[in-house]
C-alpha cells in the first residue's frame, strides 16, 4: 500500500507544472547595484560624510541583498506550495527536518547550495523546482518508513 | 515576584533601550501624523470638549470616523495624553509608545511563564525591544499594537490564573479589551482564545460553573460589534478576499503562506509605505540561523508550551491572509513576540553547543558582527531615509499647509483644499483645533464646512479665496506660498485666484 501511494506522489510530481521563477542571476543583481547606490546616495545627501555613506550603502550589501531576494525566491512558501501541491510540500517541510534530525548535513548542504548554481549561470533554472519535487518524495518516503515503526 | 539583582539590572536596560528606539524623536518621525491618527485624535478631543465623537454621537462604542466604524479603545486612549500635551503629534502617540515598551516587560514575562528560564526571557525582550517590526508600530498611534498589549497581557494573566481565579476573571477583561482594539481582532482574539482554551482546557474545566462569570464578560465586550453589526463589518469586507474576488481560495492560500516568506521577512518586508523601511526586511538578516535553530529546537519539544506556541505561530497570519493586499506586516502583528521568543530560543542553544571554543567564539563574534550592522543600518534606514522617502505615505505637510491656512483664514471668505492626499477636513479640524461642537453640527456634509470647501466637487475660485492645491506650474492663480515634504518635493501650493 505505501508503495502504491508513493507511486501516486511520484506520478503527481513528475506530472505537476511548474510556476516560472523570477528572472534573477548574477547579471541582474550586478544591474541593481549603480541605481539603487545613486538613490540612497542621494537621501543621505552631501552633508553627511562620505565614509558613513559607503558603510551604509556599498556594492556588497547591495549585491547580497539581491543574491537573497533571488535566493529566497526559490524556496519562497508559496512558490513550494505551486510547484509541489499540499502534500508535496508538506513532505518537503518534513524531508528538510529529517534531514536536520539526522544531522545530514552534506545532503542539506547541497540543498542549501542549489540555489546559487543557475544563479551564477551554470545550470538550467529548472533544475531548482526539480530538486524541490525529490526532496518531497524524499520527505514522504521517510514520513511512511516512520510510521512503519 | 522578586527579581535577583543582575537580571533586574539587565532587564531595566533593554526596557530603557526600548524607551528611547520608540520615543526618541517620535513626534517627528514618522513624518506627519497621517489620517488614521489625525482621526483618532480629533475624535478623542471631540469626547473629551463634549463627550461626543465628530458626528454627534454620545461615548460611541465604535467610531464611525471615515465610515470605517472604527473600534473605541484606541480613541479613548488618548484622551488623558491629549490632556496632557495637548492635540498634537505627541498627544496622539504617546500611548502607543508606552504600550510599546510594556510590551517588552510582557514579553521578558510570558516567556519566564513558558520557559522558566531567565536567558531565554531577557534575550526574546531585547530582541522585540531592537524589532523593526516592533518599532515601526508602537512610534506612532497604530491600532493593532494595542492589540498585541492587550492580548498578551491578557495571556499572561490567564498563565499565572490556574491558582488564582480572580486573575482569569481579569484576564478575560483584558481579551475584551483588545477584542475592541483593532479592526483585526474580531478575526484575531477569538482564532487566539480558542488556541488558548485547547491547550489549557485541563485548567479551565477546574473551575467549574465559575467560567460564566469571564464568559459573560468576553460576551459583554462582542456587543459593541453586535449591536452595529452590519457596520462593524464595513471594514472587514472592504478589505477581504471574499469581495468581489473570483479565486478567493488562492488568495487566501497566497497570502497565507507570504506570511512566511524569506523575501518579506529578511529582505523586502512590507511594500506599504508606512509599515517598514524601504532596503529591509521585517526581521534582521543576522536572526535567520537563530530563527532556524530555534524553530528546530522547539519543534523537537514534547511539551505543552510547544504545541501552545506553533498553533499560535501555524495561526498568526490568518486575520492577514484573508484580507488583501498580503503580506500585511500590521495585520500581521500577531506574530509578535513569536519571532522574537524564536531566536532567543535558537541563540541560547547556540551559546550552549558542544563546539570548540575558538569555533564558538568566531561564530557569535561574526553573528555579533552582523546584528551590530542590521540594526545600525536599520536605524540609519529609519532616521536619515524614512522620512523622507515615506513623507507622503505619512501625509507630510498637511500640518505645515493647515497651520499656513489658520494664520490667513481670517482674511478669506472661503478657503478650497485639495482632497488629492486624502481627507483633509481631519487635518484642518485637528490642526486648527476646531470647535467640536460647532463642528458636530455640519458633520454629515464632508466636502465643506464653515469657511473650509474640499474639492473635489467643492472649489471656489471667486473673490476674495484661498486656494490650496497640489502642485501646478500651469496654473494661473497667484502663488502665494509652497509647502514641501522632507525630501524637497512640493506637496501643496497656496494661490490666491
Amino acid at each position: 500500500m505505501k508503495y502504491v501511494l508513493i507511486f501516486i506522489l511520484a506520478i503527481y510530481l513528475i506530472f505537476k507544472s511548474t510556476p516560472q521563477l523570477k528572472f534573477c542571476n548574477i547579471d541582474t543583481a550586478k544591474m541593481a547595484i549603480p541605481p539603487r547606490i545613486f538613490f540612497d546616495s542621494a537621501i543621505d545627501g552631501r552633508a553627511q560624510h562620505v565614509l558613513v555613506t559607503r558603510f551604509f550603502h556599498n556594492k556588497v550589501g547591495i549585491f547580497s541583498n539581491e543574491l537573497g531576494r533571488c535566493y529566497f525566491g526559490t524556496i519562497e512558501p508559496y512558490y513550494l506550495f505551486n510547484t509541489l501541491g499540499f502534500i508535496g510540500f508538506a513532505a518537503w517541510l518534513f524531508a528538510m527536518f529529517e534531514f536536520t534530525l539526522s544531522k545530514r548535513w552534506k545532503i542539506l548542504a547541497l540543498i542549501l547550495l542549489l540555489p546559487l548554481v543557475p544563479f551564477i549561470q551554470f545550470g538550467y533554472w529548472k533544475i531548482i523546482p526539480y530538486t524541490h519535487k525529490v526532496i518531497s518524495l524524499a520527505g514522504f518516503i521517510l514520513f511512511m518508513k516512520r510510521h512503519e515503526k | 515576584m522578586r527579581f535577583p539583582k543582575k537580571q533586574s539590572l539587565l532587564l531595566i536596560s533593554i526596557l530603557f533601550l526600548a524607551a528611547v528606539l520608540r520615543f526618541w524623536h517620535f513626534s517627528t518621525n514618522p513624518p506627519g501624523l497621517y489620517w488614521d491618527e489625525v482621526a483618532n485624535g480629533y475624535n478623542a478631543y471631540s469626547i473629551l470638549k463634549t463627550a461626543r465623537d465628530e458626528y454627534g454621537n454620545f461615548m460611541p462604542l465604535t467610531f464611525r470616523a471615515f465610515n470605517d466604524y472604527r473600534p473605541a479603545l484606541a480613541v479613548y486612549t488618548l484622551i488623558p495624553t491629549i490632556v496632557l500635551f495637548g492635540l498634537n503629534e505627541v498627544g496622539v502617540r504617546f500611548p502607543a509608545a508606552t504600550l510599546g515598551v510594556i510590551t517588552i516587560l510582557l514579553t521578558y514575562l510570558l516567556v519566564k511563564e513558558f520557559f522558566r528560564d531567565e536567558k531565554i526571557a531577557l534575550t526574546s525582550s531585547l530582541f522585540l525591544s531592537i524589532a523593526s517590526w516592533h518599532i515601526n508600530f508602537t512610534r506612532a498611534q497604530f491600532e493593532a499594537s494595542f492589540m498585541l498589549f492587550f492580548s498578551l497581557l491578557a495571556l499572561f494573566l490567564f498563565l499565572k490564573s490556574f491558582k488564582n481565579f480572580k486573575l482569569l476573571v481579569l484576564s478575560s477583561v483584558f481579551f475584551a479589551l483588545a477584542l475592541n482594539s483593532y479592526q483585526g481582532a474580531k478575526v484575531w482574539i477569538p482564532i487566539f482564545l480558542a488556541a488558548i482554551i485547547f491547550w489549557y482546557r485541563k485548567e479551565l474545566l477546574i473551575f467549574g460553573t465559575k467560567l460564566l462569570l469571564p464568559l459573560a464578560i468576553l460576551t459583554v465586550s462582542t456587543m459593541p460589534i453586535v449591536l452595529d453589526f452590519q457596520n462593524s463589518l464595513m471594514r472587514g469586507k472592504s478589505v477581504s478576499i471574499f469581495n468581489n474576488n473570483k479565486h478567493p481560495k488562492e488568495s487566501f492560500f497566497s497570502g497565507y503562506l507570504s506570511h512566511y516568506s524569506p523575501n518579506f521577512l529578511f529582505i523586502s518586508g512590507d511594500s506599504i509605505g508606512r509599515h517598514n523601511v524601504s532596503g529591509m526586511g521585517q526581521l534582521f538578516v543576522f536572526e535567520i540561523p537563530l530563527i532556524l535553530i530555534g524553530l528546530f529546537v522547539l519543534l523537537r519539544q514534547k511539551s505543552r508550551t510547544k504545541n501552545f506556541l506553533f498553533t499560535w505561530f501555524l495561526l498568526a497570519p490568518l486575520p492577514a491572509a484573508i484580507s488583501t493586499p498580503a503580506p500585511h506586516a500590521l495585520r500581521a502583528i500577531t506574530f509578535l513576540p513569536l519571532w522574537s521568543i524564536i531566536g532567543a530560543i535558537g541563540l541560547i542553544k547556540l551559546i550552549n553547543f558542544h563546539l570548540k571554543p575558538a569555533i564558538k567564539i568566531l561564530l557569535l563574534f561574526l553573528l555579533f558582527s552582523v546584528g551590530f550592522y542590521n540594526v545600525l543600518t536599520y536605524l540609519h534606514l529609519y532616521y536619515n531615509h524614512y522620512p523622507k522617502e515615506k513623507a507622503l505615505d505619512w501625509q507630510d505637510g498637511y500640518k505645515e499647509m493647515v497651520t499656513y491656512v489658520g494664520s490667513v483664514q481670517n482674511k478669506y471668505r472661503s478657503i478650497s483644499i485639495t482632497k488629492a492626499y486624502g481627507q483633509p477636513y481631519i487635518f484642518v479640524l485637528f490642526y486648527l483645533k476646531y470647535d467640536p461642537k460647532k463642528y458636530q453640527l455640519q458633520s454629515e456634509d464632508k466636502n465643506k464646512f464653515d469657511k473650509f470647501n474640499f474639492y473635489p466637487p467643492n472649489i471656489d475660485s471667486g473673490e476674495n479665496t484661498l486656494i490650496i492645491t497640489t502642485e501646478d506650474v500651469a496654473s494661473t492663480h497667484n502663488l502665494l506660498k509652497q509647502f514641501k515634504l522632507r525630501g524637497g518635493d512640493v506637496v501643496f501650493e497656496a494661490r490666491e485666484p
